[in-house]
């Protein structure tokens, strides 16, 4: 036998079965793969829907199909943002009506009376109508869910009896006083009106509010109607026939589940997809490596969500003020700014974002200084070095490298710091056990209001929320005098001496507020920016 | 004994392999960190709120008692419902399975394919230039991680050449799947008929399966080559080749046959491998299978997955271990007198 024979044989088994594997697709390949409809807009997007159920869904694919298939009553208004043109983004205290088209209050503001809006109908064909508003906030208060947590503390209701149908297109919500957070509460997708009639048919006797049909069947009326719903896979909007408003640019949206960062990088350049949403979404040294990028551009706009490094005071050393003072002297935010969040965030200077009410942006001492901190750490008598584990999330990279920055400076005034990454789950659990000493949190308000932030960060009563373990009976008093004041320049003069106890007593380590981004293909426009986050598709277009 | 003993004798050890699973599945899971209950309740939930969620999935309950809910559960097919797709386990791993299958199908097809021949003739031709070329394939792919040949496999293919299709999953964007049978896009596509849906499937699943079947083929390679060589030094291939006996007729016949044992075991393993552990090529390429599913599941704590994994990869391990037995044992009638 010749060595031609081997190379013929091995070709024959060989290059048959690769080339049937591997050629044969390349030929067969589908043209449409490459064509784009210019009314479709492709998402890299990043997690399932858990339920259509607007009062219990959790992942941000339930948030996200709820607010684009499911309108409320109110909505966030939105006004261009300056310098971007094109885009447009909330502002405090301002609505629009979606549902209803008008509202005025009653008794000094303890009732609400919102005005039906003429001639919306649900898919079914039946009449959006305030018995329908009705059901749906009864349904809230009264469904598994957990908005029956959320009403009695910020719309004030306990009882259905105080969702009242005054005719078919007047609907009220009576309060035993006003309250500043009811607007807002009111403009969560969670309050996402449904179709009574719909949702009834399909209650059962253990399922009196049909929370398990919900799971998968929505009831609302949107711009757009889900069409697909594949996890793991991708989420598909269609725009939904007969809505109230013009009908939106894009004809189609699909959020296509994309989990590895670097694809979302390759789909963008390569316009497989137009716009990256969800978080993480991109790490901030990816967007980085994005500007001046042709064909895409980058959104950002400062958000409210909240980053710092939680200290428990139920756990020494962080139960003295002066360690807590130092460890704030010895964050290296200058160069985390730059190095970690690639210009991509602002530095923290008060527990209250940048963008809420009443944020109290001058009063904090702390800048990055080794020497201050030292000298704190030496009057508080601390025995160095002290071994501390500073906790962080797994899959959390601008964390993962803060802690770094953190435990390179924390060492310098007596620390020694092991980083320790947990996933979220075991993250989460640990800390509401109050097992943490240490750790980087984020925390982010969808109600863009002092009171509603302060309470659950620094309430000693809120167990699960409260990471710092912080406990002072002054803050808990004027939270609970000023959550309701309609007085709004009390309120924020209370909120300001409020962060400024916090500020004193360095409750958290002050990190940064992280922006909002999203980079897409250049003539991608119409993205609105709210309190939330999450994007609602109708006004986005085509330049 | 007789084959059909044989098969019913390992059928019957099946059995309590599997209860024996049962039980450390749930152990596992019931060890892990984090608490399920949180994790329904969401993060604005109060204590009261978590105690009714834990009463609710039964987390109150004796220890005993949870495991035999979740065992009685298993045998009437209830594995529980996730809590990020809201969707019953059983569901998602019915979507998800014949994604993963189809994967590793393909890429063992690739592997086997091109790996026995190529370990054959590196053998056959020792030290020759194919020896060679085998010897750098096979420290290739052992060497080089999957995520990274993925990850470069995307870049040079899709974002520069454009030849390979975007990392999206089974299909392209537009194109309807096949109606399903069995949930292989290929086979689903072959048997409607529908060449737009299997061209379609075929080019998205040509660089996954190409980079699993690259770092599979290297064992297969190498396992075929060190035992042909072995084989090729008996006494029965040297009196064949003494007795004049074709070359073909040595090595294809007598020689390769007979390497195949450790060859079968070798396969069973990799497949096994390839149904649990191909997790980072899922995620790569976004392929909607369940090691994809799973690391979701693990990240945020998703009790029931989990343990609908762990249960599902120990079955297949089962299952294959059942196979490769009953394999032997018609491959080498010995096995079966032992």
């Amino acid at each position: 036998m010749s060595a031609r024979m081997d190379r013929r044989s091995f070709l024959k088994a060989a290059g048959g079965t690769a080339a049937a594997a591997a050629v044969g697709p390349a030929v067969f390949r589908p043209r449409e793969t490459w064509a784009q409809d210019p009314r479709t807009l492709v998402v890299a997007w990043d997690s399932d829907i858990d339920t259509l159920d607007p009062a219990s869904f959790k992942t941000n694919g339930g948030y996200v199909t709820i607010a684009n298939i499911c309108d409320g009553m109110i909505g966030w208004k939105v006004r261009p943002i300056e310098g971007q043109p094109g885009f447009a983004r909330s502002h405090p205290g301002e609505f629009d009506g979606m549902l209803t088209e008008s509202w005025k209050t009653e008794d000094n503001g303890a009732t609400l009376v919102f005005r039906v809006r003429k001639g919306v109908k649900f898919p079914s064909g039946r009449p959006v109508t305030a018995q329908a508003l009705k059901y749906s906030f009864d349904r809230g208060l009264q469904s598994p869910g957990y908005m029956k947590l959320i009403f009695p503390r910020l719309i004030r209701t306990t009882d259905p009896a105080q969702f009242v149908v005054r005719d078919d297109a007047t609907f009220a919500i009576k309060m035993p006083g006003s309250t500043p957070l009811a607007m807002d509460t009111i403009a969560l997708s969670n309050n996402a009106i449904l179709d009574p009639d719909e949702v009834k048919a399909h209650a059962t006797k253990e399922d009196p509010w049909a929370a398990e049909w919900l799971k998968r069947n929505p009831a609302g009326v949107g711009a757009y109607r889900l069409v697909k719903n594949e996890p793991g896979v991708e989420i598909v909007f269609e725009a939904a026939p007969g809505y109230w408003r013009p009908k939106p640019y894009f004809e189609r949206v699909v959020l296509k589940l994309v989990p590895n960062e670097a694809d979302r990088v390759l789909l963008l350049k390569r316009k497989a997809i137009q716009l990256v949403a969800g978080r993480p979404g991109l790490s901030p040294k990816n967007v980085k490596s994005l500007e001046g990028e042709a064909g895409l551009k980058i959104l950002r706009v400062p958000d409210t969500i909240c980053n710092y490094l939680a200290m428990n005071q139920k756990k020494a050393p962080f139960d003295n003020v002066l360690v807590r003072r130092a460890v704030n002297y010895a964050i290296p935010i200058q160069a985390i700014l730059p190095s970690v969040l690639y210009g991509y965030g602002e530095q923290m200077t008060s527990p209250v974002p940048s963008l809420t009410p009443s944020h109290l942006g001058k009063y904090s001492p702390y800048r990055h200084d080794i020497a201050k901190a030292q000298a704190l750490m030496k009057e508080a008598g601390v025995k160095a070095p002290v071994p501390v584990d500073l906790a962080i999330r797994v899959g959390w990279p601008t964390h993962e490298q803060a802690a770094v920055w953190i435990q390179r400076e924390l060492e310098k005034i007596g620390f020694k710091v092991s980083i320790a990454k947990e996933s979220d789950a075991t993250f989460r659990q640990v800390a509401i056990k109050g097992d943490h000493t240490l750790s980087i949190e984020s925390w982010q308000s969808w109600v863009n209001d002092p009171y509603y932030h302060l309470s659950f960060l620094f309430d000693s009563r809120q167990k699960f929320t409260n990471l710092s373990f912080y406990h002072n009976d002054r803050v808990n008093r004027l939270l609970d005098a000023n959550m309701h004041e309609s007085d709004l320049a009390k309120r924020n003069a209370a909120s300001e001496e409020i962060q400024k106890i916090l500020l004193d007593d360095a409750v958290w380590g002050l990190l940064w507020y992280e922006n909002w981004v999203r980079v897409m293909s250049a003539d991608l426009s119409g993205l609105e920016k709210r309190w939330d986050t999450f994007e609602r598709y109708y006004a986005a277009r085509r330049a | 004994m007789g084959l059909g003993r044989y098969v019913a004798t390992r059928a019957l050890l099946v059995l309590p392999t599997l209860l024996g699973v049962t039980l450390i599945t749930f152990t596992l899971t019931y060890l892990l960190p984090g608490n399920p209950a949180l994790v329904k309740a969401g993060p604005l939930a109060t204590p009261e709120h978590i105690r009714e969620m834990e009463r609710q999935m039964g987390l109150d309950r004796p220890v005993p008692v949870q495991y035999w809910r979740y065992l009685s559960g298993v045998l009437r097919g209830d594995f529980g419902e996730s809590a990020t797709t809201g969707r019953p386990v059983l569901t998602d791993f019915l979507q998800r399975v014949p994604a993963t299958l189809e994967l590793t199908l393909a890429s063992m097809l690739i592997a086997i394919g091109v790996g026995i021949p190529l370990g054959v003739l590196a053998a056959v031709r020792r030290d020759g230039p194919l020896d060679h070329v085998s010897r750098l394939l096979g420290v290739g792919g052992v060497a080089m991680p999957t995520f990274w040949t993925g990850l470069l496999a995307v870049y040079v293919f899709f974002y520069h050449l454009g030849v390979a299709p975007p990392p999206l999953g089974r299909l392209s964007p537009g194109v309807t799947a096949p109606s399903a049978l069995t949930g292989l896009y290929t086979v689903d596509a072959l048997l409607g008929g529908s060449w737009r849906a299997l061209g379609s499937a075929l080019h998205q699943l040509m660089l996954p399966a190409l980079t699993l079947g690259f770092s599979v083929m290297a064992p297969v390679t190498r396992m075929v080559r060190a035992t042909m060589l072995e084989i090729l030094e008996s006494d029965y291939v040297k009196a064949a080749w003494a007795a004049g006996l074709p070359r073909r007729t040595i090595v294809y016949g007598d020689a390769l046959r007979n390497c195949m044992i450790p060859v079968i075991t070798l396969i069973g393993v990799v497949f096994g491998f390839l149904m649990a552990g191909n997790v980072v090529v899922e995620i790569v390429f976004a392929w909607p299978g369940i090691g994809n599913y799973a690391v979701t599941s693990l990240l945020t704590k998703d009790a029931a997955p989990i343990q609908g994994f762990v249960l599902f990869v120990a079955v297949v391990y089962v299952l294959i271990n059942f196979t490769v037995d009953v394999v032997y044992g018609l491959v080498d009638p010995r096995i079966r007198l032992r």
